[in-house]
């Protein structure tokens, strides 16, 4: 179905969110925007032209008495990356030892190609410049470069963390290539345990064992982009609504292209 | 003199009125000068794009304006390479249409982008998967070609002549242009680094005898 993938050093990251135990409280947007210098919104920002690295969808389904939340991110699409592709000046770097899909702020031209081309709707411009008002500039991390106006930004997985855990574990004696401690910010402040992270090369790795278990599947997944962010549910319309063609879904759960 | 210039039969319009006809494109100018100010300085949350619709005026005019300018390499093959004849009292006008248009599209561009400086990073770095890619360099060759064709509607001003090195300019595009129709398409290349050299070393020439205190006469 697609394509094996190319990665070197046995590191491939990736994510499980159970969609049945988020229940949308908003800490892992949170977590996340403050872990990687995104910036307030300003005055006129509203949720069309505002950053975010990580938003909680909220899914409503007629009849249906409980509503749905996905954290929604970069999906890290690993065999068919559609921003790596459109990138004119490769601003768009995919990490073979890890898998993760960066994006390089100082490169890119904020031609917006890349927001075109994604799926997901996991992209932001910068529309205006940052701004730190009230004394927030003095809590920005010092690990991830602040962006400035006119180019895109996107979820990193936190990859400065890998960078971290890389020292900590080489300093430790290890081989410094794929830490076990590394986590992202989302999944250490979602407070139902909903998103698992880790390699999902380790076979032994809680989310690899989670993205292989009934009931787990990918947003989009007929493009094949092969993304290594995973979502679990028990409830069929939720998993319907992730293919993003329910109104192609017969009455017995199928779907048809 | 000037009237010769003028097709007969038609009469000159006074200055005033000739002022007052260019009022409503001046206008549209500085509207547009103003827009392009705008975005350049205070950043593209002055358009109404957002991170749905991402894509704006650049797109609008790729897809019109580059279509538009277009014609004038149409008109420049049926021209030259067809020899329809005919179509010599028009390929000047087409020329500076497309030039406009090409060069246009290039300045909205610039001004479409987040950071429009940065934007040789595509020469730099280029990711050749791209469309865009294609789509830049592609620009790039059509407003070369769309500028040497330019070239000659410039160098055919009769006030240049009054410059000695424009004249012995000209004489050496003869030249070229007899060299490069006697050897074929491959000496070009000589050609061109020849006309390079001899126009450089004429500027130098130029410059260092005005720098004497000999400024350059009329001939």
């Amino acid at each position: 179905m697609e394509a094996p993938q190319k990665t070197q050093g046995g590191a491939r990251y990736g994510m499980v969110v159970d969609l049945d135990l988020c229940n949308g409280c908003g800490a892992c947007a949170v977590a996340c925007a403050v872990e990687n210098n995104v910036p307030p919104a300003t005055d006129n920002a509203n949720e069309r032209n505002g950053i975010t690295w990580m938003r909680v969808q909220r899914l409503e389904q007629p009849g249906e008495p409980r509503a749905a939340f996905v954290p929604m991110m970069c999906q890290q699409c690993g065999t068919h990356t559609p921003c790596a592709s459109v990138c004119p000046q490769n601003a768009v770097e995919i990490d073979p030892a890890s898998g993760i899909v960066a994006q390089v702020p100082v490169r890119c031209l904020g031609c917006r190609y890349c927001m075109a081309a994604c799926p997901y709707h996991a992209r932001s411009f910068n529309w205006w410049d940052p701004d730190w008002p009230g004394g927030i500039a003095q809590t920005l991390n010092p690990e991830v470069s602040t962006r400035t106006r006119g180019v895109v930004e996107k979820c990193t997985f936190c990859s400065h963390r890998l960078q971290e855990a890389r020292q900590k574990q080489a300093a430790d004696g290890g081989d410094g290539k794929a830490p076990a401690s590394y986590t992202s910010a989302c999944a250490e402040a979602c407070p139902a345990g909903a998103i698992t992270f880790g390699n999902l090369d380790d076979p032994a790795s809680d989310a690899a064992k989670l993205a292989q278990a009934p009931g787990s599947f990918r947003l989009l997944e007929r493009l094949h982009t092969g993304s290594k962010v995973y979502y679990r549910t028990q409830r069929d319309w939720v998993r319907r609504l992730a293919d993003g063609r329910a109104a192609t879904t017969t009455t017995d759960g199928r779907t048809h292209g | 003199m000037d009237e010769r210039l003028v097709a007969r039969g038609l009469v000159r319009a006074p200055f005033g009125r000739f002022l007052l006809w260019l009022v409503p494109w001046a206008a549209l100018l500085g509207l547009g000068l103003y827009g392009a100010f705008l975005c350049l300085a205070l950043g593209l949350n002055q358009t109404n794009m957002d991170n749905r619709f991402a894509f704006g005026l650049w797109i609008y005019l790729d897809l019109t304006v580059i279509a538009l300018g277009a014609g004038a390499f149409f008109t420049g093959f049926l021209l030259y390479v067809m020899k329809r004849k005919e179509l010599k009292a028009v390929i000047n006008s087409a020329v500076v249409i497309g030039f406009i248009c090409y060069s246009g599209a290039v300045a909205i561009l610039a001004i479409d982008v987040g950071q429009p400086l940065r934007a040789w990073f595509t020469f730099w770095h280029p990711n050749v998967h791209s469309m865009l890619t294609e789509v830049t360099f592609c620009l790039t060759c059509y407003l070369t070609v769309l500028a040497i064709e330019y070239l000659p509607i410039v160098l055919k001003n009769r006030k240049l002549r009054r410059v000695p090195a424009m004249l012995v300019l000209e004489l050496e595009l003869i030249v070229v242009e007899q060299f490069v129709v006697a050897r074929g398409a491959g000496a070009t290349v000589i050609a061109l680094v020849f006309l390079g050299v001899s126009f450089a070393t004429l500027l130098l020439i130029n410059a260092l005898s005005l720098r004497a205190g000999r400024p350059v006469r009329a001939a």
